[in-house]
């Protein structure tokens, strides 16, 4: 036993023996053993006591049981026969399983779904999307072997078994210096080329899907998987903001389209792998230290421009100790690498984190093609940000903050009064109002993802829809040829059609409200297209609804 | 009604964080109906026995308190300082009672990690583990929610780091130390 007083005594010298070396550790016992006996002994029995409990494994066995964790290892699926449990995560769990007939020599990863992930028709989809996938072979993509689900119901995956460490701590333990990661990195791009020539998006760029063999080989893993799982377990980024594996929480590596809802396309894949260079390069994350809270993540991700690579490397902001580390790791100093980043480097990650996805490059080839470029002392395709290029790209940019705060319209109007509109007829006032709709909007994106998908979510999402819709109609009656206001009400409609009843994602199941609420949005963009047929918010908002 | 609730809660970390003892207790029942009542959510929304990971129900059980309520409700990080200990006695109380409760709608609680699982610690050693985890919150407080998030939580070192502003090392560090103290003050009483 040990008292409280004891404990207190001797839990700072604890603190200071457990930084130290044995052979260090036991000169300052013995010379504390001079002045203080009694402390000392008591301070050798706890470090022989901590010894003997790492051998018991004292506390590192679960105080419950783990989902799935018992009893599987043995249990075939499909060809294969589970052998030991590599990992768990909020999707499910994952085995290293071996061929059970034995033609395989090489051991594959069986990824068992949580059940729920796949509902109903889930199955057969998950039979046949798998089929598309498992067609993708490049060799630095981990290779899907099989996807279905067993006799007993359980859903799963059969993947290339990869071992390795992930890109950036591969490139940081082995000290790569900028060339030769982006040596490693121009094999990811390949990669992700090679699916998306195959009309595959990957959806879930990140470090841990990004490994790095013993022998250094660049292996994807979990392409077009991302996919896969969310259109049966709801919206994306309820997926992304909630899914939980490898701890992973919050959408670091989802560009901004995910994070709003918008489409998902091989631009979203430039994106990520822009996160990803940014990451290997700086060793720090475009939207600054974290840790970020899921807000704050998105605010950063939709909103603020990244800073430049090569001045993070050196900013006083950060530790200067996190600074020196990062530089070290790349077997250079910060000012070598401030230097080594600054221009062309610097233009290209900007270019690939570009928040509209048509600003971006086109493709990763076209971002591979600049880096060749980069590494062969050639002008790159890229053009720095100007101040002009600036200007023109802060109006496009504000036409994608009009779609966001249509998308937040929704939420906010709990909070406001709905007759707060009709009864202020003064065009001033009502665009002073409407621009306080747009200020607070920006804090309810964050609610949006948060509750959608959630127990609850349902009713509370049903009362915006009412009150929104209210709103909208009394609203509509300001907009006297206001393109700028009908365009706006157009798109908050559309949105609030999405809520009612989109089929991609989690809907009410109100269709046909869905159906006459875009026939509302409708209404509001065909006059500004009489007059202007060439608007192109105008179009755009046009073609939503036509896909809608 | 929620919404007393959720500023109930938050009104009450500050009173705890103020010295009220009498708080403490209030606060931490709120919190463990909260969790109670998510965990049978869960099980009832699927219809069948399901696995819950501890980190992810308290993640839900975040977002949901935060949703329904106000600006001012804790951050968080500040949050699952005291969740976690809820959920300490919601895991104990769950394996006590799995084992009467094996047929039927039972919920499992679950940790999650990526370590190979081996055997799970009985109900009499995890109460022992709590009452000593109760008097090192007393002199040691950041050691014994070291404990409440690793090992009945299952949150890893990172993420403890990140909640706590601190490195992983001293996450690491203030873990070991607290192995030592529990593994000292309840050895005797178990037949390790």
């Amino acid at each position: 036993m040990i008292s409280p007083q004891q404990w207190q005594e001797v839990s700072p010298y604890l603190d200071q023996a457990m930084t130290m070396a044995d052979e260090e550790r036991s000169a300052w016992l013995a010379s504390l053993r001079q002045q203080n006996p009694a402390l000392a002994d008591l301070l050798q029995s706890l470090l022989d006591e901590h010894q003997m409990l790492s051998q018991d494994r004292f506390l590192e066995r679960d105080p419950v049981p783990r989902p799935g964790g018992e009893a599987l290892a043995g249990q075939m699926i499909g060809a294969y026969r589970l052998v030991s449990l590599i990992g768990q995560g909020g999707m499910g769990s994952v085995w290293l399983a071996e061929r059970s007939d034995g033609r395989f020599e090489r051991p594959a990863a069986v990824k068992l779904l949580r059940a729920p992930l796949l509902g109903g028709a889930g199955g057969e989809r998950l039979k046949r999307e798998g089929s598309i996938l498992a067609r993708l072979a490049h060799p630095h993509i981990a290779q899907l072997l099989d996807a279905g689900v067993s006799p007993a119901g359980q859903p799963y995956l059969i993947l290339e078994y990869v071992e390795g460490e992930d890109i950036v701590e591969h490139s940081d333990r082995r000290r790569l210096g900028v060339e030769a990661r982006l040596r490693l990195y121009l094999d990811v791009l390949a990669a992700v080329a090679h699916a998306h020539a195959n009309l595959i998006v990957h959806r879930d760029i990140k470090p841990s899907n990004v490994l790095v063999t013993r022998d250094g080989q660049v292996k994807l893993l979990d392409f077009g998987i991302a996919k896969l799982l969310e259109n049966e377990g709801g919206a994306a980024p309820a997926t992304l903001l909630t899914r939980e594996g490898g701890g992973a929480l919050t959408p670091l590596y989802a560009a901004p389209e995910q994070v709003t809802g918008g489409p998902v396309t091989t631009a979203t894949d430039v994106y990520a792998a822009g996160v990803l260079l940014y990451v290997l390069l700086t060793g720090q994350h475009p939207a600054g230290p974290g840790p970020h809270s899921p807000a704050e993540l998105v605010k950063a991700i939709v909103e603020t421009d990244p800073p430049h690579v090569c001045d993070v490397v050196v900013s006083p902001e950060a530790a200067t100790e996190a600074i020196r580390i990062n530089a070290t790791h790349r077997a250079t100093t910060p000012e070598k690498l401030h230097r080594l980043l600054r221009g062309d480097l610097d233009t290209i990650v900007a270019k690939a984190l570009k928040k509209g996805p048509a600003e971006r490059y086109a493709s990763v080839t076209a971002l591979a093609d600049d880096l060749h470029r980069y590494l062969k002392h050639e002008p790159i395709s890229a053009r720095p940000d100007t101040i002009t290029y600036r200007v023109a790209t802060f109006v496009r940019r504000n036409g994608a903050a009009v779609l966001l705060a249509g998308s937040a319209l929704v939420l906010v109007i709990t909070s406001l009064s709905a007759g707060l509109y009709i009864a202020n007829r003064e065009r001033k006032i009502a665009e002073r109002r409407f621009l306080q709709v747009r200020q607070l909007a920006n804090k309810f994106i964050e609610l949006d993802s948060d509750i959608r998908g959630l127990p609850g979510a349902t009713k509370v999402r049903s009362r915006i829809v009412a009150d929104s819709l209210q709103y909208l109609t009394s609203l509509g009656s300001e907009v006297r040829g206001d393109k700028a206001l009908a365009l706006e009400i157009a798109l908050a409609y559309v949105r609030v059609a999405h809520v009612q009843g989109d089929p991609t994602a989690a809907n009410l199941g109100q269709f046909a409200e869905a159906e006459a609420t875009l026939q509302k949005a409708e209404n509001f963009v065909d006059p500004v297209l009489a007059t202007d047929p060439r608007d192109r918010q105008g179009l755009f908002i046009a073609a939503t609804i036509v896909c809608a | 009604m929620a919404d007393d609730r959720e500023a109930t809660i938050s009104s009450l970390m500050d009173a705890v964080e103020r010295g009220d003892a009498g708080a403490t207790e209030v606060l931490f029942g709120a919190l463990y109906a909260e969790l109670h009542r998510l965990a049978r959510y869960e099980l009832a929304r699927h219809g069948f026995p399901v696995s819950l990971g501890a980190t992810t129900l308290l993640h839900q059980a975040y977002i949901d308190m935060a949703a329904r309520s106000d600006a001012s409700f804790p951050d968080r990080a500040r949050f699952m300082g005291y969740a976690a200990r809820v959920m300490r006695g919601l895991i104990i109380d769950h394996s006590r009672s799995r084992l009467a409760q094996k047929r039927g709608g039972q919920f499992e609680i679950t940790s999650i990690g990526v370590e190979v699982p081996e055997n799970v610690v009985d109900s009499e050693e995890l109460t022992l583990i709590s009452e000593a985890l109760d008097e090192l919150a007393k002199t040691d407080p950041s050691l014994a929610e070291v404990v409440d998030l690793k090992f009945f939580c299952g949150f890893s070192f990172a993420e403890i780091a990140a909640m706590r502003g601190v490195s992983e090392r001293t996450v690491q560090r203030k873990w070991e130390k607290a192995r030592i103290y529990l593994h000292r003050r309840i050895s005797s009483q178990l037949s390790l």
